[in-house]
């Protein structure tokens, strides 16, 4: 086996102790990587303990190809029960750590028990050892980072105040602005008292047959560059959505309630014109999505598409200086973006409709947004009114007693910014995604749109069609195929014929598989997932979505909503054709 | 069906770009776009018939057609060039695949600023409903 070092870092917190061991070659086989190899060792290491007990270990992962020169392999992932949705958790991040972690000769990293005072772990090229670090506890995650490169050329991942404040939905920050920003892992590493990791690797990853591989790896560079979105991302960074989501009316508005808002004033093209802006790849990336820009003498991270759409039209703001600073606070303080814009979006829309009545809230808005940033902050640092909705919207909306068909999650995760009314199968994937709402789960929105793959049975359909066999099994096939994705790991923006990306992990590995055999273990992948959050608690009913983002919006076609008859029709067949028994709606 | 007029003509290129002119669909949705496009069938030869012209380019701005202008040197350009085989023109103009979906896949190749031909993609619809009013002959 190539590709792999099969060593893994374990950290006991509680007991100070730090060792390697490894794996059997068929478990490296079976679950790929990435999240794969992170959900097995889940059941092994994890379990139905409290998320911040001592019990619930942080797994770090990296993949077969990472730290190779495959195209945007350069990733890491991790994955710990949640605390914001209680089942399993997961985000993947770009930038160099994965890479770094990869190359320092290790394949991931265990962290269990909860240390007493705040450290740090230092990984030198192979070379381990955790430090007492207090001196960090308190700083912003770029004051961290600095902090720990004063010591040495590491990429550095860590949490901010939100993380150390148990946010439920604060982040882990890696390379500056890079996020593993889902499901609240940052929380678990606060509680956990680790605030960095910081990683340097050179040791040259062995694959299985060198030549042949570095031909996989321009071909697929080729491909992904030949992609015609490629040279859009190049030019806008994943921002370009904010130009081509129009045309399909992907993006919501206004709490998901409308499309009213002048999308002209939040365009890629007037971001780029109006603000001083350059663009950065991570580690074996081909494209360069990332962005910085000049704000206010400093070079802070450039807004992704995500966080522009929720902090700007999901909110009413239209001012990209208002995004920049926001952006720049939430992942300063190691918050997710998605999370946090959805949460304020929807607090803003529930005092409109008199749902809630508090002086304290309605002073965050104001006409002009002048006090979303001490919003922030007071979520971040769980001052005052921000302490609730730092537990994440639908336990502040719940404990409101606002209806749940008005809230903005599934299984407890804010809905990300493609709207399941512009493209109804991504709703499904929200519906049934073991992490919650999440679009990186399954690209249906990608797929309805021609990026299909019908070789592996992902076959492009009519973006308001969903109640059928075929379309639930390109659903189902689309999911799998992300793990695969997830599992190597690779950034989705890269999407090199998938025959090739077969040959680059059989090539990688040793392991000889077709990409229908790794989308058959992407699927695998899934289940194992699902059966770890029904050990965790996960009832049928959970997979589900609010009417929120099924109603259609006044002058859109109509069947571009969702019933709760065909989303029940649609989930039954997604339970027969997955195997998963019978599907039980929520009672209302 | 005495009327159809040939894809692509001169007849045909300059009824569509007075039709673009008269709608008020695309008078509204083509507001402030200023560049000329090139439109340009990359397949010529392995039409049964050959066209006249492989390229047109319209001078688009603020939702009307100035003027249209067939291309018949090779290195011609255009600030935006929009490259298509005749057999995906044909679906795009008969509303087969949505124009934008045309671009983000690649069946219909932009050259020029990609964010910015998105971002006109209710434009491009109202140039798509308007192509169809036109009474089309194709080459088979
Ligand atoms: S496309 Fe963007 S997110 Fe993906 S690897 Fe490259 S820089 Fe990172």
């Amino acid at each position: 086996m190539r590709g792999f070092w099969n060593r893994l870092l374990f950290v006991d917190l509680s007991h100070r102790e730090i060792w390697t061991d490894s794996l059997s070659e068929d478990l490296w086989e079976r679950y790929i990587g990435g999240v794969g190899l992170g959900a097995y060792l889940f059941t092994k290491y994890g379990g139905n303990f409290d998320p911040f007990s001592d019990k619930n270990p942080i797994i770090i992962t990296t993949g077969p190809l990472v730290g190779t020169a495959f195209p945007n392999s350069g990733r890491h992932e991790v994955v710990s029960r949640s605390p914001l949705t209680t089942f399993l958790g997961e985000s993947n991040s770009g930038g160099r750590f994965g890479f770094e972690l990869k190359r320092s000769g290790l394949d991931g990293i265990i962290l269990t028990g909860i240390s007493d005072v705040p450290v740090s772990i230092f990984i030198d090229d192979g070379e381990f050892r955790i430090e007492e670090t207090p001196e960090l506890w308190g700083l912003d995650i770029y004051q961290t980072q600095d902090a720990i490169r004063k010591r040495g050329n590491y990429s550095v991942m860590c949490i901010g105040p939100a993380g150390e404040k148990r946010v439920l939905f604060s982040s882990i920050m890696n390379d500056e602005g890079r996020a593993a920003g889902r499901t609240g892992l940052g929380a678990v590493m606060g509680s956990k008292r680790v605030k960095a990791i910081a990683v340097h690797g050179k040791k040259i990853v062995e694959v299985n047959d060198r030549i042949e591989y570095n031909r996989a790896v321009k071909e697929a560079s080729k491909s992904i560059m030949e992609s015609p979105v490629v040279s859009g991302f190049r030019s806008y960074g994943s921002m370009i959505w904010m130009d081509g989501g129009i045309g399909f009316n992907d993006i919501p508005a206004n709490y998901f309630m409308d499309r009213s808002f002048q999308f002209d004033d939040l365009s890629s093209i007037k971001f780029h014109e109006e603000y001083q802006v350059s663009s950065y790849n991570c580690a074996a990336c081909v494209i360069g999505c990332g962005r910085t820009v000049r704000y206010n003498g400093l070079t802070v991270d450039g807004p992704e598409y995500e966080t522009v759409a929720a902090l700007g039209p999901l909110l009413g703001n239209t001012s990209f200086q208002n995004i920049v600073e926001w952006n720049h606070e939430i992942n300063r303080l190691g918050m997710d973006t998605i999370s946090t814009g959805v949460i304020i979006s929807a607090i803003r829309h529930f005092l409109k409709a008199g749902l809630i009545d508090d002086a304290a809230i309605g002073s965050y808005y104001s006409d002009n947004f002048s006090g979303i940033n001490r919003m922030i902050q007071d979520i971040a640092m769980r001052n005052g009114p921000g302490n609730a909705i730092a537990d994440g919207l639908y336990r502040y909306a719940t404990s409101l007693g606002i209806d749940r068909d008005l809230i903005a999650t599934v299984k407890g995760l804010e809905i990300p910014l493609h709207d399941p009314r512009a493209f109804k199968a991504q709703g499904i994937v929200y519906a049934t995604s073991t992490r919650g709402a999440d679009h990186m789960q399954g690209d249906m929105y990608q797929i309805d749109i021609g990026g299909d793959h019908p070789d592996i049975g992902i076959v492009a359909g009519d973006r308001f069609s969903i109640d059928s066999d075929e379309r639930v099994r390109t659903i189902i096939r689309t999911q799998d195929f992300r793990q695969v994705y997830n599992s190597l790991i690779i950034c989705y923006y890269a999407q090199p014929d998938p025959d090739l990306i077969a040959r680059a992990y059989s090539l990688a590995t040793g392991f000889s598989a077709s990409i229908r055999d790794l989308v058959d273990r992407g699927s695998e992948i899934i289940n194992l997932k699902r059966k770890i959050n029904e050990d965790l608690g996960l009832r049928p009913e959970e997979d589900w979505l609010p009417v929120l983002v099924r109603k259609p919006i006044e002058g859109e076609p109509q069947e571009s909503g969702t019933t709760d008859e065909e989303l029940i029709s649609v989930l039954q067949r997604y339970y027969r054709l997955r195997g998963w028994g019978k599907y039980r709606p929520p009672q209302r | 069906m005495a009327d159809e007029i040939l894809f692509p003509s001169q007849a045909w290129v300059d009824e569509y770009c007075k039709k673009l002119s008269e709608s008020p669909d695309y008078n509204k949705a083509g507001k402030g776009w200023k560049d000329p496009i090139m439109f340009t069938i990359s397949d010529p030869d392995s039409l049964s018939e050959r066209p006249e012209f492989n390229s047109f380019t319209l001078y688009l701005k603020d939702g009307r057609c100035e003027k249209c202008e067939m291309v018949r040197d090779e290195n011609s350009s255009a600030p935006f060039v929009l490259t298509a085989t005749y057999a995906n023109w044909k679906k795009i103009i008969d509303g087969k695949i949505n124009p934008t979906q045309a671009m983000l896949t690649g069946q219909l190749k932009v050259k020029g600023n990609m964010a910015l031909i998105l971002r006109y993609a209710s434009a491009a619809i109202a140039m798509v409903k308007v192509a169809q009013m036109i009474p089309t002959r194709y080459i088979s």
